[in-house]
C-alpha cells in the first residue's frame, strides 16, 4: 500500500510537478521567512524563560521547522483541521501567523491565544488545537475527520506524532479507525529519534515507518532536511487525502537541535553538533542569495521583537474574568 | 401414576427477560421423545431451540407467537395424554405448592411485633409500657401511644375520704405527693428520713394504683386539681410536691395550677443532702441524697435534683428544672427554667444555660447552651460484642 | 402513558428521535448495529434507521471517546456508548485529558457537545469487572455532568437535555432499572413523587410516604439504581409508621445542594446511599456538603449506605450480600430514628 519509495530519491522538482524555477523561489523566500521566524520565536522564548518571564515549561521546534512549515503550507489553511502536541509552536506560528498571540499565551497574558489558561502546549486558533498529552489528540483528529467527511465540508484532518508518542494504543486504535472507516486525515510522524531524553532505540521494537501498512494506509518515509522535499511529499499526500477521502501516514526523520524543554538535554555535543550540519534552515539559507536572506532576516527580527515588546507589555490575565467563566458551573 | 414434566424457557442472556415463541414443532397431544425439539424461540439476542425433558405427550400452554418470560414455563410433557383442563388444573397445584414456600419478596425484615416501630419508639421516649398501651384497629400505632401519654396526663375523679391517713397534726407537716411512680418512690423514702415532714398520701391518675401503699402511704386519687384543693381545704395536708421528674411540662402545669388554688409548696430535702451559707430556695425543690448546693447559690421553685447533684456556689437555677443523679456544676452557672439535665454532666464556671435546654447524658458543657437547646454527647463506649 | 414505557424504552425512543430530529446526532460504540442493537438493546432498530450515523466501532473505548471529541468539535453531537461502565477507566484520559479540558483551556468558543452513555451497576452476576459502579472515579472534574437518572426520572429526558448541552456529559444508566417500568405520577400507592427543578436541566425527584403538615422522620438521599430498591423499602417503612423523605438527585455533579439541604434539615436524621463503594464517594462528598450547613443541627450522626467495600462478586448468594439491598437500607433508617 505504500507509495513508490523511489519518490525519496526523486529530484525536488520532479517531486513538485509543475513547480517552475520562479515558483520555486518564491516558495524558497517564503519558507525562509517562515522557518526563520519560528528559530527567532523560539529562541526568543528560550530567552524570556531564562529571564524569568515565562512559568512552566516550553518545549521548541527548533530544527524540525521544516517539518512544521512543509506540511502546514501543503495545506488549505484555516480550512484543514490540524490537531498538534506538545512540541507545536513551529506548526501553530505557520498556521496561524499570529506571533504575537503565542508569545504572549505562552507569558500567561490576557491577549494569549488560548487566554493564558492553555499555556505553552494549549493552544488554539481557527481549526488547529494542540495538547501535550501524548496519544490522546489522535482520536480527536480522527473524529474531526470523521466530522469533516460526515458534514462533506471537503476539509482534512492532520495529526502531528512523535516517535515517542508510537508508544500509545490509541494511535493504533485511531489508524484502525481511520482507515476503516476510510477517514480524510494525514498523520504526520516526526521522528527525531528521541523522546525527551529516551532515545527511540530503547523504546521502539520494529520500524516506526511501517507501522500504518498493516491498517492498509498508504504510507510514506523521507528525511525532512530539505523543505521543499517535505513540502512536495505533503502535498502528494494532503491531496491522495483529501481527492480519496483515505487516511495517509507520512514519516518526517528529523533532529531536535534544541533540549526536550529546558536544560534536559543528556545527548552529547557531538551529536548535536552533527544535527547542526544539516540544519535545515542553514540549508535552505545557503539557497539564497547574501542580501535576500538578510532582508528576510531583519524583517523577522522587527517583527519578532515587536511581537516580544506588545507581549511583555499585555495585560497578565486575569483572574476575575477566569473565575466568571470557569468557576460557575 | 402420570409423570408430568414442565417444560421451560432457558436463561440465554442475564439481559433478557422475555422470549417469543417462534414455532411449536409438534401439535398438542403429540407423543414425543425426550431430547426431541418441541418449540423454537426467539428473543432479541438469538433464535433457539428446546426439547422435551422426558418421553411424553406434548401439551402446549401458549400460542405461536406469545412472548413468554425466561424461566417460566411453555409446555408439559405428560407420561399420559393430558387435556387443557387437567394440565390447567396441575399447573394451579404447583403453583400453590410454590406459594407454601417462603417468600423471598418483600422485605426480610419481619415485622412480628404487635406495634409498629414507631409506636416503639415514641413509648420508649415517653417511659410507656408497650403492653399496657389499648391497641386501636390491628398493631398499636404512634397514634395509639401518644393518645395513650395524654389519657395517662388527664385527672380524673376518685373518692379519697376512705384511703386518707387522717392524722392530727404532729408538729410535722403533712405531704401530699403528687405522682405516684418511681418519683414517689424516692420522695417517699426521703419523707422517712426528714424531721420536720412526712408523706400523708400520694395521687395519680393510674387507675390500677388506686388504693395501693407506697412504703404505707396510700395512693387516694387522681390528679384532680379541683379535688386536691377540697383535700387542702378540708385540712388533710399541709403542702404538697411534686415526685414527677423528667416530664417536664407535666410538673410545671401541675404546680402553677396547684399554687393558683392557693396549695403551698414544700422542699423536700435528704439529710445529706449539704446546704451551703446564704442559700436562697424557692418552694416545691426536691433534693436527693448527697445532693451540695454551694454557699449563695439560689433556686427558684419546683426543681427536682437527683441524687449526687451540685450547684457550686453563686450558681441559680430556674424554675421546674429537672436534673438526673450527678449533674456537677461549677462556680457561677446559670440555669433558666424548664432545664433537662441527664445523668453524669459537668458544667464549666459561669456557664449559661437557656431555657428548656435539654442536656444528654455525659455532656461536658464548655460554653453557653441557647435556650431550647438539645445538646447530646456522641460518645459510645461498645467496641464490640465479647 | 408514560408510566407503562420502561426505562430502555424510553432511551430507545429519545434516541430516535433525536437523530430523526437532528441530521448532526451520531451514535457510536460497540456491537450497536442490528439486528443485536447493542448489548443492553438501548440503540435496537436505530442502526436499520439511521445506517450512516450509527457508527459500529471497534473495541477501542478510549478511542471511541476520543472519535467522538473529535467530532464534537467540528459540528457533530455524537451519543457514544460504552457497553460497561467499568470500561470507563479506558476512556479515562480521554474525558478528562481532554473532552473536558477543550472548552476551558481554549476559550468559550469551543463547544464539546459530547453524550457518553453507559451502564453501570451489578445484580446480574456478571461478576467483579462488570458490575462495578465507577461514577465516583469521574466525579470532580471540571466541566464534567454527570447524570443518573432512576426509573422516578424520565431518562429520556435526561438524554435530550444532554444531548442538547454544549459540555460533555457522562450519562450514567444501570443495569437493572432498563427493564423497569418508569414510575413518573405523583402518587403511587402510599408514596407521593414531585420533581423539583435546580435550572441545571436534570431535576432531582422528591418522595415522601407521608403527607404535610407531618414531618419526616429520616431523609435519605441518594441516586440512579438504588431507586428500584426504594419502593419496597419505603413500603414496609410506611407500614411501621416511619416517615421517610427520599430525594433522589438527577445529576450527581453538579449536586443539587439545595433540595438535598430542603430534605436534610426537615428530619435532620440523613442517609446518604450509593450503589458503589462508599470510601471516597459521591456520599462522602454529600455529607461534607450536609455538614457544612448543618452541623449544629443534626440529630444524628450522618450515615452512608453503599456496596461492601470489596469486589462485587459473580456468585449471586455472594454478589447479593455485597451490594446494597433493601434490607440494608431498612436497618439503616431504623438505626438513625433511634437517635
Amino acid at each position: 500500500m505504500k507509495m513508490d519509495m523511489a519518490l525519496d530519491q526523486l529530484p525536488r522538482a520532479a517531486a513538485t510537478g509543475t513547480a517552475q524555477p520562479a515558483a520555486e523561489d518564491t516558495l524558497r523566500h517564503r519558507f525562509y521567512y517562515q522557518m526563520y521566524l519560528i528559530r527567532s520565536v523560539e529562541q526568543e522564548l528560550l530567552d524570556l524563560y531564562a529571564q524569568g518571564y515565562i512559568a512552566g515549561t516550553v518545549h521548541t521546534s527548533l530544527g524540525q521547522e521544516a517539518c512544521d512549515v512543509g506540511v502546514i503550507n501543503a495545506l488549505d489553511v484555516p480550512h484543514d483541521i490540524v490537531f498538534s502536541n506538545h512540541r507545536a509552536h513551529g506548526q501553530f506560528i505557520t498556521y496561524t501567523d499570529d506571533i504575537t498571540g503565542l508569545i504572549a499565551e505562552v507569558m500567561g497574558k490576557k491577549s494569549g491565544v488560548s487566554h493564558g489558561v492553555g499555556g505553552t502546549q494549549h493552544l488554539h486558533k481557527f481549526n488547529m488545537y494542540t495538547n501535550g498529552v501524548q496519544g490522546g489528540i489522535v482520536p480527536n483528529a480522527v473524529g474531526a475527520a470523521a466530522a469533516a467527511k460526515l458534514k462533506a465540508t471537503g476539509a482534512i484532518a492532520v495529526v502531528f506524532l512523535g516517535d515517542g508518542t508510537m508508544g500509545q494504543g490509541t494511535v493504533y486504535e485511531s489508524f484502525n479507525i481511520a482507515s476503516l472507516w476510510s477517514l480524510p486525515i494525514l498523520f504526520v510522524l516526526e521522528d527525531n529519534g528521541i523522546a525527551q531524553t529516551t532515545p527511540k532505540h530503547l523504546v521502539h521494537a520494529g520500524n516506526l515507518a511501517s507501522r500504518a501498512d498493516s491498517f492498509a494506509i498508504n504510507s510514506q518515509a523521507i528525511r525532512a532536511d530539505d523543505v521543499l522535499k517535505v513540502y512536495a511529499f505533503a502535498r502528494a499526500a494532503v491531496d491522495a487525502v483529501r481527492k480519496n477521502q483515505v487516511p495517509f501516514f507520512l514519516t518526517l526523520r528529523t533532529d531536535r537541535l534544541g533540549p526536550h524543554s529546558k536544560g534536559d538535554d543528556t545527548r552529547p555535543e557531538e551529536e548535536i553538533e552533527r544535527y547542526r550540519q544539516r540544519d535545515p534552515l542553514r540549508k535552505l539559507g545557503q539557497e539564497l542569495s547574501d542580501d535576500e536572506r538578510r532582508a528576510i532576516e531583519l524583517r523577522v527580527e522587527k517583527h519578532v521583537r515587536e511581537a516580544v515588546e506588545q507581549a511583555k507589555n499585555a495585560e497578565p490575565a486575569g483572574f476575575q474574568e477566569f473565575r466568571e467563566q470557569w468557576l460557575v458551573h | 401414576m402420570v409423570d408430568i414434566s414442565p417444560v421451560a424457557v432457558p436463561q440465554i442472556s442475564p439481559n433478557e427477560e422475555l422470549a417469543t415463541i417462534v414455532e411449536w414443532a409438534h401439535a398438542e397431544g403429540d407423543e414425543v421423545g425426550k431430547g426431541e425439539v418441541i418449540a423454537t424461540l426467539e428473543t432479541t439476542k438469538s433464535v433457539f431451540e428446546v426439547s422435551a425433558p422426558a418421553n411424553g405427550f406434548l401439551v402446549p400452554l401458549y400460542e405461536r407467537g406469545a412472548e413468554v418470560p425466561v424461566t417460566g414455563t411453555i409446555a408439559l410433557v405428560s407420561s399420559n395424554p393430558l387435556t387443557r383442563v387437567e394440565a390447567e388444573q396441575w399447573l394451579a397445584e404447583a403453583a400453590r405448592e410454590a406459594e407454601r414456600e417462603p417468600e423471598e419478596s418483600g422485605s426480610r425484615i419481619a415485622s412480628e411485633r404487635n406495634w409498629t416501630y414507631k409506636a416503639q419508639i415514641v413509648a420508649e421516649r415517653h417511659g410507656v409500657d408497650l403492653e399496657e398501651v389499648p391497641a386501636g384497629d390491628g398493631r398499636i400505632s404512634e397514634e395509639d401511644v401518644l393518645r395513650y401519654v395524654e389519657q395517662q396526663a388527664q385527672p380524673s375523679p376518685a373518692d379519697y375520704h376512705d384511703l386518707m391517713d387522717d392524722q392530727y397534726p404532729t408538729g410535722r407537716s403533712r405531704i401530699l405527693i403528687i405522682g405516684g411512680g418511681d418519683g414517689a418512690v424516692q420522695v417517699v423514702d426521703v419523707l422517712a428520713h426528714a424531721h420536720r415532714q412526712r408523706a400523708v398520701a400520694i395521687v395519680d391518675d393510674a387507675e390500677s394504683l388506686q388504693g395501693k401503699l407506697i412504703r404505707g402511704v396510700p395512693i387516694v386519687g387522681q390528679i384532680d386539681y379541683g379535688q386536691i384543693a377540697q383535700m387542702y381545704e378540708e385540712d388533710h395536708f399541709d403542702a404538697a410536691v411534686i415526685s414527677i421528674s423528667t416530664l417536664i411540662p407535666l410538673r410545671e402545669q401541675i404546680f402553677l395550677e396547684l399554687k393558683e388554688r392557693g396549695i403551698p409548696f414544700a422542699n423536700v430535702i435528704h439529710p445529706s443532702a449539704v446546704i451551703g451559707a446564704n442559700v436562697t430556695l424557692g418552694e416545691g425543690n426536691v433534693i436527693m441524697a448527697f445532693c451540695h448546693i454551694g454557699p449563695c447559690a439560689t433556686l427558684g421553685n419546683n426543681n427536682f435534683l437527683s441524687v449526687y447533684c451540685s450547684v457550686e456556689h453563686h450558681g441559680t437555677l430556674g424554675n421546674h428544672c429537672s436534673f438526673g443523679p450527678g449533674v456537677v456544676t461549677s462556680s457561677r452557672v446559670h440555669f433558666g427554667d424548664r432545664v433537662r439535665c441527664g445523668t453524669g454532666i459537668f458544667i464549666e464556671p459561669k456557664v449559661t444555660i437557656g431555657a428548656d435546654a435539654v442536656i444528654g447524658s455525659g455532656c461536658i458543657i464548655r460554653g453557653d447552651v441557647p435556650e431550647h437547646a438539645l445538646l447530646k454527647s456522641r460518645m459510645n463506649y461498645t467496641i464490640r460484642q465479647r | 402513558m408514560a408510566g407503562t414505557l420502561t426505562y430502555v424504552e424510553s432511551l430507545r425512543r429519545t434516541l430516535h428521535q433525536l437523530m430523526h430530529e437532528n441530521p448532526d446526532v451520531v451514535v457510536l460504540g460497540e456491537d450497536l448495529l442490528d439486528p443485536y442493537g447493542g448489548a443492553f438493546k438501548v440503540t435496537k432498530g436505530l442502526s436499520t434507521h439511521f445506517p450512516e450515523r450509527v457508527l459500529a466501532t471497534p473495541i477501542c473505548e478510549a478511542s471511541i471517546i476520543g472519535v467522538a471529541t473529535g467530532m464534537a468539535l467540528f459540528g457533530i453531537r455524537p451519543i457514544a456508548e460504552i457497553m460497561f461502565g467499568d470500561f470507563m477507566t479506558l476512556a479515562a484520559d480521554q474525558l478528562v485529558n481532554h473532552a473536558t479540558k477543550y472548552r476551558s483551556m481554549y476559550g468559550e468558543e469551543v463547544s464539546v457537545p459530547l453524550v457518553v452513555r453507559t451502564p453501570m451497576g451489578g445484580g446480574r452476576g456478571y461478576g467483579p469487572t462488570h458490575s462495578q459502579s465507577l461514577e465516583k472515579l469521574f466525579l470532580g472534574i471540571p466541566n464534567l455532568t454527570v447524570v443518573a437518572p432512576s426509573h422516578f426520572h424520565d431518562p429520556g429526558d435526561f438524554l435530550r437535555r444532554a444531548s442538547a448541552a454544549e459540555a460533555p456529559v457522562l450519562f450514567v444508566e444501570n443495569k437493572l432499572l432498563y427493564p423497569r417500568a418508569l414510575r413518573l405520577d405523583g402518587e403511587m400507592g402510599s408514596l407521593r413523587r414531585s420533581e423539583v427543578s435546580n435550572g441545571s436541566g436534570f431535576p432531582s425527584v422528591v418522595l415522601k410516604n407521608y403527607e404535610a403538615p407531618q414531618r419526616a422522620d429520616v431523609a435519605v438521599i441518594t441516586y440512579g439504581g438504588i431507586s428500584r430498591l426504594l419502593e419496597p423499602a419505603l413500603q414496609w417503612l410506611t407500614r411501621e409508621e416511619i416517615r421517610v423523605v427520599v430525594c433522589v438527585v438527577g445529576a450527581l455533579n453538579p449536586l443539587d445542594t439545595d433540595h438535598i439541604l430542603d430534605c436534610a434539615s426537615e428530619s435532620q436524621r440523613v442517609l446518604i446511599i450509593e450503589e458503589g463503594t462508599c470510601p471516597f464517594g459521591w456520599g462522602a462528598e454529600v455529607s461534607a456538603q450536609i455538614y457544612d450547613e448543618m452541623y449544629d443541627t443534626l440529630k444524628a450522626p450522618l450515615k452512608r449506605v453503599g456496596a461492601l467495600d470489596t469486589v462485587i462478586p459473580a456468585a449471586k448468594t455472594l454478589e447479593d450480600q455485597v451490594l446494597v439491598s433493601e434490607e440494608t437500607i431498612i436497618t439503616a433508617v431504623l438505626e438513625l430514628i433511634q437517635w
